[in-house]
């Protein structure tokens, strides 16, 4: 019956979501971060070390190996034993107003730790993965469980995550963060982002192409949010950006998070004001709603562009052929185009053969993400693996793609990457914009430009 | 002008679906007593249902659209009202009241286990595509059917009620069931028919409303809220009045929208507090209802009164209980645990203002969070000090809703305070801080405040089991204090007053302080389980205390038992207890999540509550000396056993609970071998003194 929250919940994923959409890295595209640690091999056979059956990932070597011979393993610090690590992974998954919710991060979590484990385990011991079910409501005793049991936190996120009051930092537990949600965990200690999300800084890259659809597209700007603080500040970042680039919001209506009866009036809006760009920090039932009233009313802004959270079947499928003019930016290489991007692919092979059952979408990929750069990060430290060596050889990293999942970014740093694509939504689905891309580096379009510092007060500090 | 033209038709159109919504909530309401909170929930799962036969079955629109609406959802309503509501006769509003919140809940756990919130449902519109100009705005064909629609289910419903013999048998039922009775009507066939045509009416808004408002499990059942408003601005009778609100929601919805400058912070969340704005307002403005003379003389329910040695031993046994369990769980079980009692305190408040007074109230969590926001600000990291703040700041709001809210009664009492909790949680709690005049308010911050736990002399405030017996030890003082009110003459003030306003008021009692005194007390006692409650969260923001975060509290407490405090400590236990213990059974998630509402559809059978059903059960064990010595003795062995790690946790629990359960078997077995200790029914009384049985078997002699 916590049904209200749902709704709310929804929104708040937003904001979670819109953090996968912003890809970074700093200046170099290119190479992605090859496993540097462990090289020997442990596969047999085959030479391809980089093929997943041999225990690598997109152009990653051996993501895991068995103990380098000769190494004594040690319990070397808390969650660690001579033969596992334990390591947590927070999803709301058990949320009664919206069961499932955020699974994906979990069921990747377990594909993962059983394909390492095949292939040997982190230099040799065994991930144990530890569900840390928040529920929504519980984020502060899921904490206290992993600060008991875990050697860090890895791949999850929950949307209340500054409910802990701090109490992550305070007991030394790391977190390689699937997603990060409130500004308060956004900036917070003992904790590297493989998509790094920072309040002041911003990918703008999705809006500015709104211009290259209609030209001052963004002067005739709306962007709607629901009445709730962790969509409204999205949504007022997004609004300071918008007026960065040169344009002009004209309006900023609010729904009700608790779904509207009929999104008529927002159209009625929007021609009003003759809006020629929208962007809806929501969830995309909610857009996909909205667009099948712009069908009634037969009036579309020329550029919907959306973040990461709307590259989600319910906007095409709930909207159907009213979905138009809509694109999703992204720092990932969408599933459509797995077939040409190995490690993509790679993600959805793990999944098949080691969680069948598990569900597959972008979270988990910012789930394997974290954990690719978990498991080079530990496997660096060897047989004296610390919560603090292993964070500073993740905090050592500054080029990062997930072995090709996403664009390149610079989790040490925590600065997002300059880079992004977009995908058109429609009836049949999404597909990648070239066009509207404009890419220059393989799928993306990466410039120092597509970054922005924000200058407003977004409730916490500037580092 | 062409906007507002544009806004009109617009909202015309959203009216349509509101009307045939509300309609269907006053035909139940006309005809069988009973405000149906599941309407909504109803509404959504016959559009869940249609999308199953025509999208997933392929079924013809027409024939699905059929089936739903002339053969299931009749069954169902008939089903509801077999099964369910007619047990309730007999039963106080806030027992019918609870009933219907738990279709509410069962139906969503149930259409969220067959229909998963993972997948995309949509419907389209009937004839997509088609769309109607008028003016500078577009409206499609299924607005302007839907529109119809409820004009002719208005109009058919007038004449259903005004014009047929069995309508008039169902007004007839609700006015005065046995002199209708009398005539040869029979209740039970009209009362089937209602809920038959309501559920019907209540598909018929699903269907129409899901292409617009998105096929999801709780949009639809939460915009029905909406269709409350309009039923009672028809006052819950007149369905051309209730069409009338009906054009009222769906305008001010629409005219929102258009005029009001949502980038104004303050009025942000204040659009979609609107409809229930409207809605406490007419209420607000209702003529005053009667003193009912007998309103409840006629319940089933009966709550004994406790007493202070009993309460004394049920808190004790409750705190070394769980001293025990602390030192055999985890830290963060421990921290889950005393949610326990945190909720168990808010779910107590419930007790005096609901149990004793018959007050309903649907804004308990509204006013624990004020407690947790006067804990965050003025608790200075746990301090005792904010729970007096959280007490004075939630009686003093208590009393604020209290006022206009002491003309109503019943229902419409419940329904001014959804709608207060409704304006807290859409609009007022999620403002940034502001002033008025010299005083800032500060509530969350526009986002989430940290509240510091419960910090009290002596104890280690970082240890969870240690706070985990603070909490029992808080609970049980709240407990006591409930005892209290109950045993003096306030107390029976309260009661007097549940069973017979009319009567108190000729005897001079002053309906209005008392009732004032009592909102204020449950409010700062919701205040102090929200502030203990907001510290075991850690960070709160407004979602946690929001009105859908009330029904599950006073539905437990109910089907707890809302006039005992055992049934408070029950609420408390199935929200966190139950959860925790099986969150290792995979396979219970999904009953788990449609248990709270199962249990409270039993409730027409058992009104008293599980609570003091159980009590009444242990009562041959209260008089037998040598078994309660001997359970303490199997009960200690126990936990000696465990410690020594004979035991483990599971096996320890299921012997406890065996024991427990035993004991009054024994018990009974041995005050068996004198059967002239029990003499009949007519020597009670002369004999000896009457047992507690004894009186409720008095209560169900008919002469």
């Amino acid at each position: 019956m916590r049904h209200r929250k749902a709704a709310a919940l929804a929104a708040v994923l937003v904001l979670v979501l819109a953090a996968c959409g912003r890809s970074d890295s700093n200046k170099e595209a290119s190479s992605s971060s090859s496993g540097t640690g462990s090289s020997s091999s442990t596969s047999g056979g085959n030479n391809d070390l980089t093929a997943v059956a041999n225990g690598g990932f997109g152009d990653i070597k051996n993501v895991c190996s068995p103990a380098p011979s000769g190494t004594t393993l040690t319990a070397s610090d808390k969650g660690v034993t001579a033969t596992d690590i334990h390591v947590g992974t927070i999803t709301d998954k058990g949320f009664t107003g919206r069961a499932g919710l955020n699974k994906e991060m979990y069921d990747t979590a377990v594909a993962f730790s059983k394909w390492c484990n095949e292939h040997g385990g982190i230099a040799g011991r065994k991930l144990v993965i530890d569900d840390r079910d928040a529920k929504l409501t519980d984020y502060n005793g899921v904490i206290l469980a992993s600060c008991d049991a875990d050697f860090s936190l890895v791949g999850g996120g929950a949307v209340f995550d500054d409910a802990d009051n701090g109490g992550r930092v305070a007991c030394g537990l790391p977190n390689i963060a699937g997603y990060v949600v409130t500004p308060k965990a956004r900036v917070a200690d003992l904790q590297v982002q493989p998509f790094p999300n920072p309040v002041y800084k911003m990918n703008v890259g999705g809006l500015k192409a709104a211009n290259t659809i209609s030209p001052d597209a963004l002067k005739t700007s709306s962007v709607l949010t629901a009445q709730l603080p962790a969509t409204v500040v999205v949504r007022d970042a997004t609004v300071e950006a918008i007026q960065q680039l040169g344009g002009t919001v004209v309006d900023q209506p609010i729904y009700n998070a608790n779904g509207e009866s009929n999104w008529s009036p927002f159209v009625l809006g929007l021609k009003q004001n003759n809006v020629k760009f929208m962007h809806m920090v929501g969830e995309p039932e909610n857009l996909a709603l909205m667009e099948k009233a712009m069908k009634t009313e037969g009036y579309y802004p020329d550029a919907i562009i959306e973040t990461a959270n709307h590259y989600d079947k319910k906007l095409t499928e709930g909207g159907g052929d009213a979905i138009k003019n809509t694109w999703v930016g992204m720092g990932y290489i969408p599933f459509e185009l797995a077939s040409t991007n190995k490690a993509t692919q790679d993600y959805l092979d793990v999944m098949k053969q080691y969680n069948p059952d598990g569900k597959v979408a972008e979270l988990g990929a910012q789930t394997f993400s974290a954990y690719l750069l978990f498991a080079q990060a530990a496997t660096e430290c060897g047989a004296n693996l610390t919560r603090t060596c292993m964070l500073d050889n993740a905090k050592k990293i500054k080029s990062w793609t997930g072995g090709g999942l996403h664009a390149e970014t610079n989790p040490g740093d925590n600065v997002p990457s300059p880079c992004f694509l977009l995908v058109k939504a429609s009836a049949s689905g999404f597909e990648y914009d070239e066009a509207m891309t404009k890419p220059n580096q393989g799928k993306y379009n990466c410039s120092p430009d597509n970054i922005i510092d924000l200058k407003n007060d977004y409730g916490v500090p500037k580092s | 002008m062409s906007n507002f033209l544009a806004y009109t038709v617009v909202g015309l159109c959203t009216a349509g679906i509101f009307a045939i919504a509300a309609s269907g909530l006053v035909l139940t309401y006309t005809t069988t007593g009973v405000f149906n909170f599941g309407h909504g929930a109803i509404s959504m799962l016959g559009a869940f249902t249609y999308w199953q036969l025509h999208i997933e079955w392929g079924l013809p629109e027409v024939v699905a659209v059929a089936i739903v609406l002339l053969v299931i959802a009749p069954l169902f309503g008939a089903l509801l009202d077999v099964g369910i509501m007619r047990r309730l006769v007999g039963t106080t509003d806030a027992t019918q009241l609870v009933v219907t919140i738990s279709v509410l809940a069962a139906a969503v756990g149930v259409a969220q286990w067959i229909w998963s919130p993972d997948e995309s449902h949509s419907l389209n519109h009937f004839w997509e595509g088609n769309t109607v100009a008028i003016g500078s705005v577009r409206v499609t064909w299924h607005a302007v059917f839907a529109l119809a629609l409820a004009l002719v289910v208005a109009l058919g419903l007038r004449l259903l009620l005004f014009r047929t013999r069995s309508g008039m048998t169902m007004r007839a039922t609700v006015d005065d069931r046995k002199l209708t009775m009398l005539n040869g009507a029979r209740p039970g066939q009209s009362s089937m028919l209602a809920w038959a045509i309501g559920c019907s009416l209540a598909a018929l808004a699903g269907i129409l409303a899901a292409p617009d408002q998105g096929l999801s499990h709780t949009v639809l059942t939460l915009l029905i809220v909406n269709a409350y408003a309009a039923a009672v601005i028809g006052r819950l009778h007149s369905l051309p009045l209730t069409f009338l609100g009906a054009v009222i929601l769906g305008l001010a919805d629409s005219y929102g929208t258009g005029y009001i400058d949502l980038r104004n912070p303050y009025l942000g969340g204040f659009r979609a507090a609107i409809p229930v704005i409207i809605l406490f307002i007419v209420l607000v403005l209702m003529p005053r209802s009667r003193l009912r003379g007998h309103s409840a003389a006629r319940s089933r329910e009966s709550f004994p009164p406790p007493t202070f040695r009993g309460a004394l031993v049920a808190c004790g046994c409750v705190i070394l209980a769980t001293a025990i369990v602390a030192t055999m769980v985890t830290e963060p079980d421990a921290l889950t645990l005393s949610r326990v009692f945190a909720i168990g305190i808010i779910a107590l408040s419930l007790v005096p203002l609901v149990g004793y007074a018959g007050q309903i109230s649907l804004c308990q969590m509204s006013f624990a969070g004020i407690g947790a926001v006067a804990m965050a600000h003025l608790g200075h990291g746990g301090s005792p000090v904010g729970l007096v703040w959280a007490a004075l700041l939630a009686a003093a709001v208590g009393a604020v809703v209290a006022l206009p809210a002491l003309r109503l009664s019943g229902i419409y009492l419940a329904l001014a305070t959804a709608a207060f909790a409704v304006v807290l949680d859409r609009w007022l709690f999620v403002l940034p801080n502001f002033n008025i005049g010299p005083i800032d308010i500060k509530l969350f911050e526009f986002g989430s405040v940290p509240v510091g736990r419960l910090h009290v002399p002596f104890v280690n405030p970082s240890s969870e089991k240690a706070e985990l017996v603070v909490l029992a030890v808080a609970f049980c003082a709240c407990a006591l204090v409930v005892v209290a009110i109950r045993r003096s003459g306030l107390g029976e003030r309260l009661l007097a007053m549940k069973d017979s306003p009319a009567a108190c008021a000729t005897l001079g009692l002053n309906l209005t302080t008392t009732k004032l005194l009592v909102f204020s007390m449950s409010a700062a006692m919701a205040g102090v389980g929200g502030a203990i409650y907001g510290g075991t969260a850690g960070t709160v923001t407004a979602d946690r205390f929001s009105f859908f975060e009330s029904l599950p509290v006073l539905l437990l407490a109910v089907v707890g038992g809302i006039g005992s405090i055992g049934g408070a400590m029950f609420a408390g236990l199935v929200l966190y207890g139950i959860p925790l213990a099986a969150a290792s059974l995979a396979w219970f998630a999904n009953p788990g999540r449609v248990l709270p509402g199962t249990m409270g559809i039993g409730l027409g059978s058992n009104p008293n509550g599980v609570v003091p059903d159980l009590a009444t059960r242990f009562e041959s064990l209260r008089r037998s000396r040598i078994v309660q010595v001997g359970l303490g003795i199997v009960l200690v062995g126990l936990v000696v056993l465990e410690k020594l790690e004979v035991l483990d946790n599971w096996p320890f629990a299921i012997l406890c609970v065996f024991a427990i359960f035993a004991a009054p078997a024994i018990a009974d077995l041995l005050a068996w071998k004198r059967p002239d200790a029990e003499p009949p029914l007519e020597w009670a009384g002369v004999t000896r003194p009457f047992s507690d049985d004894e009186i409720r078997a008095l209560e169900r002699v008919t002469v």
